[in-house]
Protein backbone atom coordinates (compact mmCIF):
# COMPACT_ATOMS: atom_id res chain seq x y z
CA UNK A 1 0.00 0.00 0.00
CA UNK A 2 1.27 3.40 -0.88
CA UNK A 3 1.25 6.32 1.35
CA UNK A 4 -0.97 8.95 2.12
CA UNK A 5 -3.35 10.02 4.84
CA UNK A 6 -6.61 8.71 5.39
CA UNK A 7 -9.01 10.49 7.42
CA UNK A 8 -12.54 9.59 7.48
CA UNK A 9 -13.87 12.91 6.18
CA UNK A 10 -11.82 12.69 3.41
CA UNK A 11 -13.49 11.89 -0.02
CA UNK A 12 -11.13 8.69 -0.84
CA UNK A 13 -12.97 6.74 2.15
CA UNK A 14 -15.44 4.58 0.25
CA UNK A 15 -18.27 3.31 2.63
CA UNK A 16 -21.39 0.93 1.81
CA UNK A 17 -23.41 3.71 1.11
CA UNK A 18 -20.79 5.81 -0.78
CA UNK A 19 -19.31 2.92 -2.92
CA UNK A 20 -17.25 4.99 -5.40
CA UNK A 21 -15.65 7.97 -3.77
CA UNK A 22 -14.07 10.55 -6.34
CA UNK A 23 -10.36 10.20 -5.08
CA UNK A 24 -8.22 7.09 -4.77
CA UNK A 25 -7.32 5.75 -1.34
CA UNK A 26 -3.70 6.24 -2.86
CA UNK A 27 -2.55 8.89 -3.97
CA UNK A 28 0.78 9.22 -3.68
CA UNK A 29 2.55 5.88 -5.52
CA UNK A 30 5.95 4.46 -5.34
CA UNK A 31 7.61 3.81 -9.20
CA UNK A 32 6.39 -0.09 -8.58
CA UNK A 33 2.54 1.08 -8.14
CA UNK A 34 3.14 3.67 -11.08
CA UNK A 35 4.19 1.27 -13.46
CA UNK A 36 1.23 -1.00 -12.34
CA UNK A 37 -1.21 2.13 -13.06
CA UNK A 38 0.42 2.34 -16.31
CA UNK A 39 0.10 -1.17 -17.63
CA UNK A 40 -3.60 -1.04 -16.06
CA UNK A 41 -4.04 1.55 -18.83
CA UNK A 42 -3.76 -1.16 -21.53
CA UNK A 43 -5.85 -4.59 -21.56
CA UNK A 44 -6.82 -6.08 -18.70
CA UNK A 45 -6.02 -9.68 -19.59
CA UNK A 46 -2.66 -8.70 -19.35
CA UNK A 47 -3.06 -8.69 -15.38
CA UNK A 48 -2.11 -11.51 -13.40
CA UNK A 49 -4.66 -11.55 -10.10
CA UNK A 50 -2.03 -10.38 -7.87
CA UNK A 51 -1.45 -6.98 -9.85
CA UNK A 52 -5.91 -6.54 -9.89
CA UNK A 53 -5.43 -6.99 -6.21
CA UNK A 54 -3.21 -4.85 -5.78
CA UNK A 55 -4.76 -1.73 -7.97
CA UNK A 56 -8.35 -2.75 -6.04
CA UNK A 57 -6.13 -2.11 -2.79
CA UNK A 58 -4.56 1.19 -4.15
CA UNK A 59 -7.71 2.47 -5.00
CA UNK A 60 -10.24 1.56 -2.24
CA UNK A 61 -9.78 0.98 1.45
CA UNK A 62 -11.57 -2.11 2.14
CA UNK A 63 -13.64 -4.49 0.23
CA UNK A 64 -17.27 -4.81 0.67
CA UNK A 65 -16.52 -8.52 2.34
CA UNK A 66 -14.33 -6.05 4.94
CA UNK A 67 -17.17 -3.10 5.11
CA UNK A 68 -20.04 -6.11 6.05
CA UNK A 69 -17.40 -8.15 8.57
CA UNK A 70 -19.06 -8.10 11.78
CA UNK A 71 -18.01 -6.41 14.59
CA UNK A 72 -18.41 -6.34 18.57
CA UNK A 73 -18.43 -2.20 18.35
CA UNK A 74 -22.26 -2.83 19.70
CA UNK A 75 -20.59 -4.61 23.00
CA UNK A 76 -19.16 -1.41 23.58
CA UNK A 77 -21.53 0.82 23.00
CA UNK A 78 -23.86 -0.63 25.15
CA UNK A 79 -21.27 -0.99 28.05
CA UNK A 80 -20.94 2.85 27.71
CA UNK A 81 -24.97 3.76 27.52
CA UNK A 82 -25.24 1.69 30.78
CA UNK A 83 -22.30 3.32 32.06
CA UNK A 84 -23.88 6.57 31.78
CA UNK A 85 -27.33 5.44 33.00
CA UNK A 86 -25.87 4.54 35.77
CA UNK A 87 -23.82 7.79 35.99
CA UNK A 88 -26.87 9.54 35.72
CA UNK A 89 -28.27 7.45 38.26
CA UNK A 90 -25.21 8.81 40.97
CA UNK A 91 -26.10 12.56 39.38
CA UNK A 92 -29.89 12.12 40.93
CA UNK A 93 -29.07 10.09 44.30
CA UNK A 94 -25.93 12.98 44.90
CA UNK A 95 -29.42 15.68 43.77
CA UNK A 96 -31.60 13.74 46.22
CA UNK A 97 -29.14 13.69 49.40
CA UNK A 98 -27.88 17.74 48.62
CA UNK A 99 -30.25 19.89 46.64
CA UNK A 100 -33.36 18.43 47.13
CA UNK A 101 -35.18 20.15 50.24
CA UNK A 102 -37.03 17.61 52.96
CA UNK A 103 -40.03 15.89 51.91
CA UNK A 104 -43.22 18.04 52.66
CA UNK A 105 -44.85 17.16 55.84
CA UNK A 106 -47.62 16.17 54.15
CA UNK A 107 -45.76 12.99 52.71
CA UNK A 108 -44.59 11.26 56.19
CA UNK A 109 -46.57 8.58 57.32
CA UNK A 110 -48.39 9.86 60.02
CA UNK A 111 -49.47 12.09 57.80
CA UNK A 112 -50.98 9.87 55.16
CA UNK A 113 -52.29 7.47 57.46
CA UNK A 114 -54.64 10.73 58.93
CA UNK A 115 -55.50 11.01 55.59
CA UNK A 116 -56.70 7.92 54.43
CA UNK A 117 -58.78 8.32 58.10
CA UNK A 118 -60.49 11.27 57.06
CA UNK A 119 -61.14 10.17 53.59
CA UNK A 120 -62.37 6.78 54.93
CA UNK A 121 -64.48 9.29 57.33
CA UNK A 122 -65.90 10.77 54.68
CA UNK A 123 -66.62 7.65 53.10
CA UNK A 124 -65.20 9.18 49.81
CA UNK A 125 -66.38 6.72 47.02
CA UNK A 126 -68.54 4.39 48.56
CA UNK A 127 -69.88 2.53 45.44
CA UNK A 128 -67.25 1.26 43.45
CA UNK A 129 -63.68 3.12 45.33
CA UNK A 130 -61.68 3.26 48.57
CA UNK A 131 -64.81 3.00 51.03
CA UNK A 132 -66.89 0.33 49.34
CA UNK A 133 -63.54 -2.13 50.24
CA UNK A 134 -63.28 -0.65 53.94
CA UNK A 135 -64.93 -2.78 56.39
CA UNK A 136 -66.14 0.08 58.86
CA UNK A 137 -67.74 -2.69 61.68
CA UNK A 138 -64.33 -4.63 62.17
CA UNK A 139 -62.07 -1.82 61.11
CA UNK A 140 -60.14 -3.54 58.50
CA UNK A 141 -60.07 -3.21 54.79
CA UNK A 142 -62.82 -6.20 53.24
CA UNK A 143 -61.31 -9.57 52.43
CA UNK B 1 -8.89 23.45 18.78
CA UNK B 2 -9.39 20.24 16.53
CA UNK B 3 -12.51 19.52 15.24
CA UNK B 4 -11.61 16.58 13.31
CA UNK B 5 -11.90 12.99 14.97
CA UNK B 6 -8.53 11.92 15.94
CA UNK B 7 -5.77 10.39 13.67
CA UNK B 8 -4.72 7.71 16.35
CA UNK B 9 -6.44 5.43 18.29
CA UNK B 10 -6.89 6.99 21.71
CA UNK B 11 -6.03 5.17 24.48
CA UNK B 12 -7.83 4.40 27.97
CA UNK B 13 -5.50 7.12 29.97
CA UNK B 14 -6.43 9.59 27.52
CA UNK B 15 -10.13 8.08 27.32
CA UNK B 16 -10.39 8.96 31.46
CA UNK B 17 -8.61 11.85 31.40
CA UNK B 18 -10.98 13.78 28.52
CA UNK B 19 -14.05 12.62 29.99
CA UNK B 20 -13.26 13.16 33.47
CA UNK B 21 -12.18 16.72 33.13
CA UNK B 22 -15.28 17.12 30.84
CA UNK B 23 -17.41 15.84 33.24
CA UNK B 24 -15.95 17.95 35.89
CA UNK B 25 -16.05 21.18 34.09
CA UNK B 26 -19.58 20.89 33.66
CA UNK B 27 -20.81 19.08 36.56
CA UNK B 28 -18.59 20.86 39.69
CA UNK B 29 -19.75 24.34 39.48
CA UNK B 30 -23.60 23.56 38.59
CA UNK B 31 -23.34 20.90 41.36
CA UNK B 32 -21.89 23.71 44.12
CA UNK B 33 -24.35 26.00 42.81
CA UNK B 34 -27.49 23.51 43.40
CA UNK B 35 -25.89 22.22 46.95
CA UNK B 36 -25.82 25.69 48.12
CA UNK B 37 -28.81 26.85 46.88
CA UNK B 38 -30.69 27.50 50.46
CA UNK B 39 -27.95 29.88 51.17
CA UNK B 40 -28.38 32.13 47.88
CA UNK B 41 -32.14 32.71 49.51
CA UNK B 42 -33.15 36.19 50.87
CA UNK B 43 -34.26 35.50 53.94
CA UNK B 44 -37.48 36.59 54.53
Amino acid sequence: RGGGKMSPYTNCYAQRYYPMPEEPFCTELNAEEQALKEKEKGSWTQLTHAEKVALYRLQFNETFAEMNRRSNEWKTVMGCVFFFIGFAALVIWWQRVYVFPPKPITLTDERKAQQLQRMLDMKVNPVQGLASRWDYEKKQWKK
Amino acid sequence: IHSLPPEGKLGIMELAVGLTSCFVTFLLPAGWILSHLETYRRPE
